[in-house]
């Protein structure tokens, strides 16, 4: 053995016997006691326990240790998609709103049958009398084209679907409306525009189909629509060449029947 | 029952490493408490005694730390209250340069030799407690004796012989 073991030896005996010399008798029960009310301090309120006395564990897990994970994942995406279903109701469209400007026309019209807007493009006199007195009350832009009430509201309700053919009706009767108005002035000017005309066969076509459809169920606006048609014919029919007897014919007919007094009655204020 | 096992030897260790019964008792409820606290984590794979022997030696130290630095700005008030004042030192004896010696370690390698020299752990036990690899420990504990040798070289002829 070297000198330097020989050394460490004594260092390591006289360390171990001098060095922070630990007391014989280990106060355990005293320690014991401390844990217990320092766990208890700590745990108050969180419900855990370090353990009994005699050194067993009795654990008591807090409220958030008993919970699996999962649930907490679970709470969390279902609240998220609550907050998210909300956000959507809040900031999207209401029904009203989808329903207003979208339902030109019933299904029973066909995707492929032109809505009476449609007409609208290139007819400026038509624009005028289409926006102050749109089915929206002028209140807001013209509606979209092409689209259907089918796309927007459930088909199945019979509620929607009558609801659909009443503005559908109200936007046609609209229509109409402005269209004859802008006949009479020409009429009392003793001109014929052609685009009226045109404009005209589009109201007819529809006028019809409206006849055919649900929308006529009520007697009332059946007999509006029927009037209309007829009246409608009549300007079809009329040209450059028309005697001024068959104007006369049509404004009687307007006259005598208070066609665009019933339609101007029969429009909602709101186009609803 | 694992309070009961392991109680004595946590204690005997916060106290080499404290010097004080009150730190001890401290060091050695805090050491239980967090064990209870995290009994959940323990895993099966290393004896519990490892484990709250890990707990033990991070509680000593960082409660070690702390007293430090407090006991450094006291002295410090102290120092400053009795500037100018001389006083005179016995020489220490051997225990107490031993003591002085050791306390004056860095605190890597006066761990290890507390463990090691003092307390009996093995260099695997050390390196668990610690989070270094066993060669770590031998190598602290190697310069740890050889600090103390040189701290107390003056006593060498003495023991020697």
């Amino acid at each position: 053995m070297s000198d330097e073991d020989r050394m460490d030896a004594l260092l390591r005996q006289l360390a171990a016997e001098e060095y922070n010399r630990p007391p014989e008798i280990v106060p355990r029960e005293q320690m014991w006691e401390a844990i217990r009310q320092g766990s208890g301090k700590r745990e108050a309120g969180s419900g855990e326990t370090a353990g009994t006395g005699n050194g067993e564990q009795g654990t008591v897990l807090p409220f958030h240790r008993r919970v699996p994970r999962w649930v907490y994942y679970a709470v969390a995406a279902a609240l998220l998609l609550a907050l998210g279903i909300q956000l959507g109701r809040l900031l999207g469209p209401s029904p009203t709103q989808q329903l207003a400007p979208r339902t030109t026309q019933p299904d029973s019209l066909g995707p492929t049958r032109v809505s009476p807007e449609s007409v609208s493009v290139g007819n400026p006199r038509r624009d005028l009398a289409t926006d102050s007195r749109s089915d929206n009350g002028g209140k807001g832009p013209p509606p979209p084209k092409g689209s259907s009430p089918e796309r927007q509201l459930t088909p199945d309700s019979d509620d929607t679907r009558a609801r659909a053919y009443t503005v559908a009706t109200a936007q046609h009767l609209t229509e109409a409306e402005a269209m004859l108005t802008a006949f009479k002035g020409d009429l009392s000017q003793g001109r014929m525009d052609a685009e009226i005309s045109a404009w005209g066969k589009d109201l007819l076509s529809n006028t019809r189909l409206l006849l055919d459809s649900p929308a006529a169920r009520d007697p009332v606006r059946r007999r509006l629509l029927q009037d209309l048609e007829l009246v409608l014919v009549q300007i079809v029919q009329l040209s450059p060449k028309s005697s001024a007897r068959d104007r006369d014919l049509i404004k009687g007919a307007l006259t005598d029947d208070q066609v665009l007094t019933r339609l101007r009655t029969a429009i909602p204020v709101k186009g609803t | 029952m694992l309070y009961d096992q392991h109680v004595d030897r946590v204690y005997r260790l916060a106290f080499r490493l404290a010097g004080e019964d009150e730190l001890a008792r401290d060091f050695t409820q805090e050491t239980f408490i967090r064990a209870f606290q995290r009994l959940k984590d323990f895993r099966s794979d290393s004896s519990f005694g490892t484990w709250i022997h890990t707990i033990a030696t991070s509680v000593s130290l960082n409660g070690l730390r702390k007293v430090k630095k407090f006991r450094t700005r006291e002295s410090s008030l102290d120092d400053a209250l009795t500037v100018g004042a001389v006083t005179r030192r016995a020489e220490p004896d051997l225990k107490e340069r031993l003591r002085q010696a050791i306390d004056n370690l860095p605190e890597g390698y006066r761990t290890v030799f507390v463990m090691h020299d003092v307390e009996g752990y093995t260099h695997e036990e050390i390196a668990t407690a610690l989070g270094v690899q066993p060669g770590t420990s031998k190598a602290q504990l190697f310069r740890a004796r050889a600090k103390l040798r040189e701290a107390l070289a003056d006593f060498a002829g003495e023991w020697v012989s």
